[in-house]
């Protein structure tokens, strides 16, 4: 509580943070929902992204923008770009607001989440095509080693045939209610 | 393609890692959570390029201004005395009385219009007082407060009845692994309408290979716990409001398949803050919880 107080007279600091015990970049943001938004609009927004060296890294770009080929973007895709940044900047409340699509890939999401966060920040990527957001469950091996199983349910007890990995576009998981899993079960879809 | 980890909900900061699958993994430093920055999040990733442009988007988004973040933090005291002061708690429960109000209803009001995070503006760059402390609380977690939320989720588990953890917990039951088991709310295959095919979810604790496999629960650092209740969860509610225990809806909903979800979700409450009560609050609560169950 003090040290926030404290932080309110200090100066401008990085947004960026590198953590030292395992080395991954860490971002500073408003409020989480906000960086997952923003994360979004990245990969659907940046055809093109910098390595940290100034250069293009053209294979990150790729990925990032669910892009598999090396050429440059054809009409279509450009006018999809065109597109996706047409949003009303006039309020930033994402429900309102951000227009872009998931570039025609889809978005695998645990089963529960909270409802005006990141669910609706993917409710709304996906809003030209609702079909593209399909709601996974796991599913414990039968030998009980702790491995699962990912699963497409039907809603009627069964499940559906999995989206081809080359469909997907992202996998966001939500550990709720205590649920801690490995992710052994997302490296079909690396 | 990406693997984005939401851990906004779960998982001990102090002993979480990136596993090697995930590309992006998103903490929240809002009130109700641990470590709590009293607001902001945290992306973390191995991948320096999408952080440097995420980072880039943020820094060009509008800033909290050092007014916003001092009214957001005055907002916070009255919830900072109520979560720590006994007093201030007692003094509420008095007013309402008076005022004959109920504590659930003024709860839930409360909270809705002073959340522990700004739930819109999702382009706004964080003040610098914000990012202070973020920095203090995510690159220094408290592993002690952590240590102290398992602790005390743990305790309310251990003091109920067999019978009543089954009841309030009936994932526990499912796997038979008692209090450590595996809570699979979000994440079981539910065949039938409630709770069947748990038994899927059994995943001895003593089979992992690492830590870095979960399957064990019973540390998720949300600052609330999620327990089942039944069908008559306004009953509970107001039981457990007489006893002073404010116990709210749970605030999950369902991604697709609505139907079928409700009928678990709407069963479902959370239990005050386990790491912002005392043990003999804690006792309490599960007396009155084992009361309701008999």
């Amino acid at each position: 509580m003090w040290g926030a107080v404290a932080g309110l007279f200090s100066s401008k600091p990085e947004l960026l943070h590198t953590f030292e015990d395992d080395g991954r970049h860490g971002v500073y943001g408003y409020t989480c929902r906000s960086l997952f938004y923003t994360l979004v609009r990245e990969i659907h927004e940046a055809p093109v992204t910098e390595a940290a060296d100034g250069s293009r890294d053209e294979k990150l770009t790729r990925r990032l923008s669910g892009n598999t080929r090396a050429s440059s973007p054809s009409r279509e895709e450009r006018q999809q770009t065109e597109r996706d940044q047409s949003f009303d900047k006039s309020s930033n409340k994402v429900r309102k607001t951000h227009k872009w699509s998931c570039h025609g890939k889809k978005i695998l999401v645990s089963p529960l989440m909270h409802r005006n966060g990141f669910l609706a920040v993917m409710q709304n990527a996906c809003k030209d095509d609702p079909s593209r957001l399909v709601s996974l469950d796991l599913d414990a091996n039968a030998d009980c080693t702790g491995t699962w199983r990912l699963v497409v349910p039907d809603g009627e007890g069964g499940e559906s045939p999995m989206p081809d990995p080359s469909e997907v576009g992202m996998i966001v998981v939500t550990h709720l209610f205590g649920v801690r899993y490995g992710m052994d079960w997302c490296e079909p879809y690396r | 393609m990406l693997i984005v980890e939401d851990t906004v909900q779960g998982g001990p900061y102090s002993r979480w890692k990136a596993q090697p699958t995930v590309d992006v993994s998103l903490y929240s430093g809002g009130q109700d959570k641990l470590p709590t920055a009293l607001g902001g999040g945290i992306l973390a990733t191995r991948n320096q390029a999408l952080a440097e442009a995420v980072a880039r988007r943020v820094e060009a988004y509008k800033e909290e201004t050092l007014v916003q973040r001092m009214w957001f933090l005055l907002l916070k005291i009255p919830s900072y005395a109520l979560y720590n002061q006994t007093w201030a708690l007692t003094l509420l429960i008095w007013s309402l009385r008076i005022f004959n109000m109920t504590l659930f209803d003024t709860a839930h009001t409360y909270r809705k219009a002073n959340s522990g995070f700004d739930h819109d503006n999702f382009e706004r760059r964080p003040s610098a007082g914000l990012v202070m402390g973020l920095q203090q609380r995510f690159v220094n977690p408290v592993q002690a407060m952590e240590n102290l939320a398992i602790a005390h989720r743990k305790k309310l588990r251990v003091e109920l009845s067999p019978e009543a953890r089954a009841f309030y917990y009936p994932w526990y039951q499912a796997t038979g692994l008692g209090p450590d088991g595996v809570s699979p709310a979000g994440s079981t295959k539910t065949r039938s309408p409630l709770y069947s095919g748990m038994e899927r979810l059994s995943c001895p604790n003593d089979a992992l290979p690492t830590e870095d496999r979960w399957c064990n629960p019973s540390e998720d650092l949300c600052i609330y716990q999620h327990v089942h209740v039944g069908e008559d969860r306004t009953g509970f509610l107001r039981f457990m409001q007489q006893r002073g225990f404010v116990i709210m809806h749970q605030q999950t909903w369902a991604a697709q398949d609505a139907e079928r979800w409700n009928q678990v979700l709407e069963r479902m409450c959370i239990m005050p803050a386990p790491v912002a009560i005392s043990e003999a609050s804690i006792v309490a609560m599960a007396a009155g919880m084992e009361e309701w169950y008999v």
